[in-house]
């Protein structure tokens, strides 16, 4: 009998076979599962709900954050009043943030102690653990008029809320708090929240851009570490000497490329005096000449000096930041780094102030805010929360790495590790020289972003030419800048 | 005499039950279609012609959506793109499956195992496979450019190319096509012996029992798995989302990624209808020209 006939009684795919295959098939996953990292498991022991670990409601706290510490920590800080008063009933807030498991438990602390001192005021968390997915939701939430009392904000998100009329302004609630100090806040980041003369946003975390340094490659290669005396050139100078090495071995220079993110002008093309978009973001300047000598000049050391990673080699890296992992010497990132920094032994790092140009030194101050939609029905419970969420008490007793609150950099650099001359280098940054100026914020800023991102990644693949790609970015993200005018 | 008169259908008893049940049995998913799928339907028509952001009330602007679009050249570019990852991987998909099931229909040992083996890959989640495959076509230590490099071929950057990025995506589809086996295998055990045997009989080979026999008694199956997974790919962007987001350069930006951003990133949600109207549009085009062709090819035995 020839063997390619179907031999159907052998072949036959009968329920039992099928249902054989099935269980086979669902069990490698589940035992895969199984046989994977148990540290995470460890880690995260209590029961899990949404991501979020189940805390004992009487005393929340885990391993990193024990309740026995919170509680000593919250009797041993003064909390600030405010002259708005205390709901006379029982009323209840949702507060919406976007949160990571470890800070949640934190924040969770938060609200217990907060209840304590404000029994009158429920407080309903929402946590998103993703950005994206937050903004998502409470689109859709806003679509439908529902939104949180209180809720956290991106700063390139404010001004299209507040454009669409979605946001509360605080100006009066702000001066029902005398305690409220405005000057502990770094006053020229607080653009991204404020229009025609009043405040939507009040910040959680606030930093500026600063420049990183790989201590050890700098002494291998007998090289100065950076200092304020640095200028671009001397960076870029500098990032070729130290390239060294191919494959997955490299050492670039400096990381990453700079490509057209909403912090493009202040970090790369103001120092020479250029600019992606005009201030109001009404009108590209990229094709001008002096962003497009600072462009040209980013692109030579990708393209002919090799020293900054290119697209291949970032998929050769697995779009692991180089310079976390010891292969980069220089790095420009937000001062945030320094937490996760702190933490590693692999190697010696050094931050200091980015290099400047010939028009100077310039730096984008970056962070979130929480904001009070308009919708909400007890604001001014929302108002006593914000208060103290975002006083310097309340950002000293979440232990976060970047506070909005300058007088919080110190003690809580102090309790993370933090090396205090870096946090006293990211506070004199931000009282001198770190701002909103360049950073794009208005409605369009995705879109933008978006639409010259891949027409600059061209230009690094070396598809098209420096001229013709920036002209090629101004042609098409000319048109969307429609969306900026706000009426 | 007496004439007989039969009940009118419908009016006894147990027509009305049979209709209760009927009803009662397909009701939960006439409800699930009318409140999941056939509102939203409804709703993305209507809102086509709305500017939307969800933050303000919508605004009609008429036609202005669809100029708008056929003026876009990244909605161009990303047809050109869902188009080349559409017949690309149901090509190799729809041949490579195929193949595959003619070879697991083989009377072998372990052919359980075998097949549970090649049907593994489809109950591997979405991300585990992008995470899986952007090892496999990792230009330094991935598997594909290692076996070039054993054949003295350098291998490219896939997925960091703006020239193989889909080639490389098109070569990752195939990894789930699992089902599609099930269906062709399903298909050939349904061949009555009797055509093999009469093939033989009439001194044909291996090849012409193959394509006299096998091919035109699969055509209505490969038809099948033609439509379905030529409208799959046109739909699919997740894993191009996860993999290279539409990059480099707007290489991989298909029409359902596209989609997606203008939703989800913008928010613009009376643009991002009016494309999910023009991908409808296309499937059903592209569904009724391979309707039209498959009068040509597939052989359906009993009419």
């Amino acid at each position: 009998m020839d063997r390619n006939l179907p031999d159907l009684n052998r072949l036959q795919l009968n329920r039992r076979r099928m249902l054989a295959l099935a269980v086979a098939a669902a069990a490698v996953p589940v035992l895969g599962a199984c046989a994977g990292d148990t540290r995470k498991q460890k880690q995260a022991a209590a029961p899990v709900k949404s991501g979020v670990p189940t805390l004992d409601p009487n005393r929340p706290g885990n391993e990193t954050w024990p309740f026995e510490e919170a509680e000593a920590l919250n009797n041993s800080l003064t909390w600030p009043k405010t002259d708005v008063a205390d709901p006379a009933s029982k009323v209840s807030i949702t507060v919406a943030m976007t949160s990571d498991v470890i800070a949640e438990v934190r924040n969770t602390q938060f609200d217990f102690f907060f209840k304590k001192r404000h029994p009158n005021i429920e407080v309903k968390r929402e946590i998103s653990p993703s950005i994206d997915d937050f903004l998502t939701k409470y689109m859709a939430q806003a679509a439908g008029g529902v939104l949180p009392d209180v809720m956290y904000n991106h700063y390139s998100w404010t001004q299209n809320f507040i454009a669409n009329n979605v946001l509360h302004p605080l100006d009066d609630y702000v001066s029902k708090t005398p305690s409220f100090d405005m000057d502990d806040l770094p006053v020229k980041a607080l653009g991204y929240f404020q229009r025609d003369g009043k405040l939507y946003g009040l910040p959680t975390d606030m930093a500026p851009k600063l420049l990183f340094f790989n201590g050890d490659l700098f002494d291998k290669a007998g090289i100065k570490h950076p200092d304020e005396s640095w200028t671009v050139e001397k960076m870029m100078d500098t990032a070729r000497k130290l390239t060294s090495g191919s494959g997955a071995e490299k050492v670039y220079g400096f990381s990453p490329m700079p490509i057209p993110a909403p912090d493009l002008s202040p970090l790369f093309l103001m120092p020479y005096g250029g600019r992606f978009l005009n201030a109001d973001e009404s009108a590209v300047l990229i094709t001008e000449p002096a962003a497009a000598k600072a462009m040209g000049m980013w692109l030579d050391l990708l393209l002919k000096d090799k020293a900054v990673p290119s697209l291949a080699e970032l998929q050769l890296l697995e779009k692991v930041e180089p310079f976390k992992t010891g292969h980069a010497a220089m790095h420009i990132n937000g001062a945030w780094l320094m937490t996760e920094l702190s933490k590693q032994k692999a190697f010696k790092w050094g931050a200091t102030h980015v290099p400047k140009g010939p028009a100077g030194r310039f730096t984008p101050a970056v962070g979130s805010a929480l904001v009070m939609p308009a919708s909400s029905q007890n604001k001014d419970a929302a108002w006593i929360y914000m208060h103290e969420f975002l006083s310097s008490t309340g950002q000293q007793f979440r232990r976060i790495s970047a506070p909005a609150r300058q007088s919080a950099w110190e003690p809580n650099a102090e309790a993370l590790g933090i090396p205090q001359d870096v946090a006293k280098l990211v506070k004199e940054v931000l009282a001198d020289y770190a701002s909103t100026d360049g950073v794009m914020k208005l409605p369009a800023n995705k879109k933008v972003v978006n639409t010259a991102k891949p027409i600059w990644e061209r230009a690094m693949l070396g598809k098209t030419d420096l001229e013709s790609a920036l002209r090629e970015i101004a042609d098409k993200v000319t048109p969307l800048l429609a969306e900026n005018k706000i009426a | 005499m007496t004439a007989l008169t039969l009940p009118r259908r419908g009016h006894t008893t147990l027509a009305r039950r049979e209709a209760r049940r009927f009803y009662g049995f397909v009701s939960p998913w006439l409800i699930g279609f009318v409140l999941f799928s056939a509102g939203p339907i409804v709703a993305a028509i209507v809102i086509s012609f709305m500017d939307w952001n969800l933050l303000r009330s919508p605004e009609w602007v008429g036609l202005a959506n669809y100029r708008r679009m056929f003026g876009d050249p990244e909605f161009w570019e990303s047809i050109g793109n869902t188009f080349q990852y559409g017949v690309g991987s149901v090509a190799l998909g729809v041949t490579f499956t195929f193949l595959l099931a003619l070879l697991l229909n083989q009377p072998l040992r372990f052919q359980g195992l075998f097949r549970t083996v090649m049907y593994l890959p489809s109950v591997v989640s979405g991300l585990a496979t992008a995470l899986l495959w952007l090892n496999i076509l990792h230009p330094d230590y991935g598997l594909i450019n290692k076996l070039l490099a054993m054949a003295g071929i350098e291998g490219p950057g896939w997925l960091a190319s703006q020239e193989w990025a889909i080639p490389a995506l098109v070569l990752m589809s195939v990894w789930g096509a699992g089902n599609t086996m099930v269906i062709y295998l399903a298909g050939l055990q349904g061949i009555p012996k009797t055509l093999y045997e009469a093939a033989e009989i009439d001194g044909a080979g291996w090849w012409r029992r193959f394509w006299s026999v096998t091919v035109p008694m699969m055509s209505p199956v490969i038809f099948f798995n033609v439509v379905t997974g030529f409208i799959a790919s046109l739909q699919g962007y997740v894993l191009i989302l996860v993999m290279t987001e539409g990059g480099p350069g707007n290489a991989t930006m298909v029409l359902g990624l596209y989609i997606y951003r203008n939703a989800f990133v913008y928010f613009d949600m009376g643009y991002a209808a009016t494309l999910s109207w023009a991908m409808f549009a296309i499937v059903i085009a592209v569904t009724l020209v391979q309707f039209r062709l498959a009068r040509h090819w597939v052989h359906y035995e009993f009419k």
